[in-house]
């Protein structure tokens, strides 16, 4: 029996850097959902999902891309704080020409900024990187090939490949793998907290100031608590920010998602209880009862339409209407009203898309 | 290992509600809104018969503990929100529980909307998302206003919201259960672990509700099982399970009846 209460559980693979959170895995709210993401991508076998999600902190080599590969953000790095090191990267255009952002694994490795692994760096903050920074980072892959994590200097071109065939962004173009030790332009900067945050004064003039709230996620694991995955948070919060609109109907054509119930929905709500992010919300009221989604928050578990007992929810891969951002009725009659037109229940797709992988029904 | 149920002598019961009242006291259930009932001892009321020869039999009602528990089944988290513990309770988590209400759905004595369907009980009551739970002792307005004292007012002066609020620790239920998630009798096990009998079953002025360990022979409830014909209900409509019929296999049996003979007695 399960007499344990769950806060405080998190916390369990304290050395390991990393925070499971298992009330945000598809597998653990909806117990036919077989998603094999983050089993399948973890080089070493380290993960095992039964009644818990458990990280064999003997076996993880600590590459990240579970923390990366997740749609659900199941797994948290900790300190990971993403926009703090983007903002410090920018703020060194004033000493440094080419900024290095490196990994931790290494210690005599020449970087700027750290992060654990390289390999946390999902297709979000690539795309975040890249329509951040003015400048390009050099990625301090040089110790890679003798790391046990060597593998993921294919993963970042496998994503920084699959970004530019998806969208046409080329993050290349700012992020900038150096594998050779010669290749590595690295100039020492003498750097203090007070360059942090005029680092952010710098952002903020770009209007981008609410990046910084409240980065981390609430390691709260309480099943019907909401939570957006902190990469669909950086997305969304570089549509919203910096975006072109161009580069961004293309992200949202590969990255979001559009939900509709048809009229088989009889407005039971339990999808509701089963969305991990709040993307889907109940309204009853004198205006009627109604499904609501708001795209920015969908993750695309699928979940909802799975556990839907009517059949009644399609998904559309991704999101060309105005109410990106908003939370909008998806289902009866009224969802011709707010729904992007060419989102057809026609097109709905079969796959749980989150990077291409199909979960058994 | 125990097998907890429940025996309720229909003889007994005069249907003074004291078990409900009491379940609403231990338990902080919240007011009866928007078809949930929220009443975890609650009664299925029986009216027979033509004026002035009529029969009134209130039947209480409460979680059956079902053995073979669909809520259970239909539960899609891991662990489970709903369970058997090894005691043979029906047990709820509130920390995995999403508020799907399949459970709610699956349940045979439970309807997601008792207005709606008709229906005398639930089981099991949803607290609505996004709202607040207990909204009348949250609520400042007045009855009748500068005359009667609001909700808030009488948290306030009673020191807590609710006012009646009883302050449990459950490792697997908060006393008063957060909205978006759905709520269940519990069979008290906060009480039954120390050794204390669940409180409706303690508040019975006349001794109806006779609560113990199924497997045990010499169990009170066993003993009244042994020495009366019981019946056990089907539905929240009031059926009740046929001979050689095994339903969810429920663990609350009624023995013997009250039935008045005007003609007799005058
Ligand atoms: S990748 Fe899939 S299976 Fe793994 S934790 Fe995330 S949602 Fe669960
Ligand atoms: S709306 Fe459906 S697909 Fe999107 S995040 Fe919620 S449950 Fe998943
Ligand atoms: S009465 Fe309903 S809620 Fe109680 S155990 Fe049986 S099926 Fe579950
Ligand atoms: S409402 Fe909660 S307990 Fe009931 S089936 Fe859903 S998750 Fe399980
Ligand atoms: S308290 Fe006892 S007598 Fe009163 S209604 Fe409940 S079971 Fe019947």
């Amino acid at each position: 029996m399960f007499k344990d209460k769950l806060i405080g559980k998190a916390l369990a693979s304290a050395d390991l850097q990393i925070t499971i959170d298992r009330s945000r895995c598809m597998r653990m709210r909806f117990n036919n959902n077989e998603c094999p993401v983050c089993t399948s991508n973890c080089h070493s076998g380290a993960i095992t999902i039964g009644d818990d999600i458990v990280i064999d902190a003997d076996k993880c080599s600590l590459c990240m891309v579970c923390v990366s590969e997740c749609p659900a953000d199941c797994f948290d790095l900790k300190g990971g704080e993403f926009f703090g090191i983007l903002a410090r990267l920018r703020k060194m255009r004033d000493s440094v020409t080419w900024p290095v952002l490196g990994c931790k694994t290494d210690a005599g490795n020449e970087a700027h900024e750290k992060t654990t692994c390289l390999g946390a760096l999902s297709d979000e903050h690539l795309i975040a990187l890249n329509v951040f920074m003015d400048r390009p980072v050099q990625l301090n892959l040089t110790a890679c090939a003798q790391c046990k994590n060597s593998f993921v200097i294919d993963t970042l071109k496998d994503r920084i490949a699959g970004i530019k065939e998806t969208t046409g962004i080329d993050v290349s173009e700012k992020a900038v793998l150096i594998e050779n030790k010669a290749d590595l332009r690295f100039d020492e900067v003498s750097y203090d907290r007070r360059g942090f945050f005029s680092a952010i004064k710098n952002l903020t003039l770009l209007g981008a100031s609410e990046l910084f709230e409240k980065e981390e996620v609430d390691v709260i694991q309480a099943y019907s608590q909401k939570g957006m995955p902190l990469k669909r948070s950086i997305l969304n919060k570089t549509i919203k920010t910096v975006m072109d609109k161009d580069v961004a109907a293309r992200v949202l054509k590969e990255y979001a998602f559009t939900i509709k119930a048809d009229a088989t929905c009889d407005n039971c709500f339990s999808c509701v209880g089963m969305c991990p992010t709040g993307a889907l919300k109940s309204r009853s009221d004198e205006s009627g009862a109604g499904l609501l989604f708001n795209p920015s928050m969908c993750i695309g578990c699928a979940l909802c339409r799975d556990f839907c007992l009517n059949n009644s929810i399609f998904m559309m891969q991704g999101y060309s209407g105005e109410h990106y951002f908003d939370h909008y009725i998806c289902n009866k009659d009224s969802c011709m009203v707010d729904t992007p037109e060419n989102a057809d229940c026609e097109d709905a797709i079969d796959v749980v898309c989150c990077h291409g992988q199909k979960a058994v029904l | 290992m125990p097998k907890y149920g429940m025996v309720i002598d229909l003889q007994k019961c005069v249907g003074c509600g004291a078990c409900a009242l009491a379940c609403k006291t231990e338990n902080n259930t919240q007011d009866r809104t928007k078809g949930q009932t929220f009443n975890w001892a609650d009664f299925i009321m029986k009216e027979e018969g033509k004026f002035p020869n009529v029969n009134f039999t209130p039947r209480p009602v409460l979680c059956n503990h079902c053995t073979d528990a669909p809520c259970v089944k239909a539960c899609p988290v891991t662990p489970k929100a709903m369970f058997k513990t090894l005691d043979g309770i029906t047990m709820h988590n509130d920390e995995r529980c999403i508020g799907c209400q399949r459970c709610q759905k699956a349940c045979p004595y439970s309807t997601k909307d008792t207005e709606k369907d008709r229906a005398a009980y639930s089981v099991i009551s949803f607290n609505a998302r996004g709202g607040t739970t207990h909204p009348f002792h949250k609520d400042a307005k007045e009855l009748i206003p500068g005359c009667t004292s609001s909700g808030v007012e009488v948290s306030k002066m009673a020191g807590d919201t609710p006012p009646y609020r009883n302050r449990y620790k459950h490792p697997e239920y908060e006393d008063v259960r957060r909205s978006g998630i759905t709520e269940k009798c519990i069979f008290c096990e906060h009480r039954v672990k120390k050794g204390e009998l669940p409180y409706c079953v303690v508040s019975c002025p006349s001794g109806a509700r006779i609560f113990g360990d199924l497997s045990d022979p010499n169990s009170e409830p066993s003993k009244a099982l042994k020495a009366h014909k019981a019946v056990q209900l089907k539905n929240s409509k009031g059926e009740l399970l046929k001979a050689g019929e095994k339903g969810t296999q429920p663990n609350v049996y009624y023995i013997r009846n009250f039935k008045g003979d005007l003609k007799k007695m005058a």
